[in-house]
């Protein structure tokens, strides 16, 4: 591993430009009110740097081109909802925070690994400080994103925050999305090509973590062998 | 000796090897399975000293591979590296088996802490 970092908070650009829902339950709890805060905190730790909480800020995930999005889902059912949390990081950044976490060796691949590993971790305590408020939250593999796709979990948000961290001259964000689910319990007969799986997906040969979008290849796949079985999915985007 | 470490992230895989050695039990083989069913396989065929898993995989999860484990009545000691430590995990983990379930991200202490009863450190 390289020479420890420091993990600082960058300057907050801008207030978040849509203020929470906060009619909704799980805006209204301690975990996302602090969820700066408690969520980053492992990070020190993860990618072998302090983490200064005191600076960090709350503003809105901005993108840049050729940037990675990799995120996890929570699923809430019963209220609904799920909270998506992403790393955003340009190709540069995401190799140079792969390099800090695995060695100064780490390839684009390693890197990409390494990211969905922090939001791996990050989910995990959002999951937990939920779980201490009494939301139970079913947290999904970790997966890459399109930047459409990305913006269209923003579009949708009914609340959103994230946190700008800077490595070294590297700069990411985490993102947290809180959107109202739009699953449906389909029969796998009616899948095509776009729907969004909206729960891990398995069959003995074929494995597709939640948010995955199916290919008309993993669609029929999945209408021929799973005749019968009823499959959680967000409909396809419009447009 | 040998150390079977199971995650289906190659970094974390990487950064669980490199905590091993710095909380002194470098001397230990380590050897990689990437999901619960490759782990399975890789026990039934040489039964490591100690299994390592993540709780979270494609394929077959952590607490999956340990009921099979243990429905097939290997007794292989077992503890959990995982993201997610609610109590009703480590209640399941418990129940299942485990002898810890250690939360992420971890340090060459708290995974010291953890192994310290169960496993000699060998550097």
């Amino acid at each position: 591993m390289g020479a420890p970092a420091r993990l600082l908070a960058a300057e907050d650009e801008q207030a978040c430009s849509m203020p929470p829902t906060k009619s909704h339950p799980l805006v209204r709890t301690a975990a996302w009110l602090d969820l700066g805060a408690r969520s980053t905190s492992p990070l020190g730790d993860l990618l072998g740097a302090p983490v200064l909480a005191s600076s960090i800020s709350i503003s809105t995930a901005t993108q840049s081109e050729g940037a990675l999005f990799i995120a996890a889902t929570l699923v809430d059912p019963s209220h609904a909802c799920e909270v998506v949390v992403s790393v955003v990081a340009s190709s540069e950044s995401s190799l140079e925070i792969g390099k800090q976490m695995l060695g100064p060796e780490t390839t684009d691949a390693e890197a990409a690994d390494a990211l969905a590993e922090i939001v791996n971790v990050v989910a995990g305590v959002v999951k937990s400080a939920f779980a201490m408020d009494g939301f139970s939250l079913t947290l999904g593999l970790p997966g890459r994103l399109s930047s459409a796709e990305f913006q269209e979990r923003q579009t949708r948000a009914l609340a959103r925050a994230a946190v700008n961290l800077t490595l070294g001259e590297h700069r990411f964000v985490l993102s947290y999305l809180l959107t109202q689910t739009t699953a449906v319990e389909l029969p796998a007969e009616q899948l095509h090509e776009g729907y969004v799986l909206a729960e891990d997906f398995r069959d003995g040969t074929v494995i597709l973590p939640i948010c995955t979008r199916l290919t008309e290849g993993a669609a029929r796949h999945i209408r021929e062998t799973c005749r019968g079985m009823r499959v959680l999915v967000c409909p396809p985007m419009q447009g | 000796m040998k150390i079977l470490i199971v995650d289906d992230s190659k970094a974390m895989r990487i950064i669980v090897k490199r905590t091993l050695t710095s909380a002194g039990y470098g001397g230990y083989l380590m050897v990689e399975a990437t999901n619960g069913k490759e782990a399975l396989d890789a026990i039934k065929a040489s039964q490591p000293d100690f299994v390592l898993s993540d709780w979270n995989m494609p394929e077959m999860s952590g607490i999956e591979l340990l009921t099979a484990l243990r429905a097939n009545d290997i007794k292989v000691p077992f503890g959990f590296v995982t993201s997610e430590t609610t109590a009703e995990m480590r209640e399941r983990a418990k129940d299942g088996g485990a002898l810890f379930l250690l939360g992420k991200p971890f340090t060459p202490e708290t995974m010291g802490e953890a192994l310290k009863s169960i496993l000699t450190p060998a550097a």
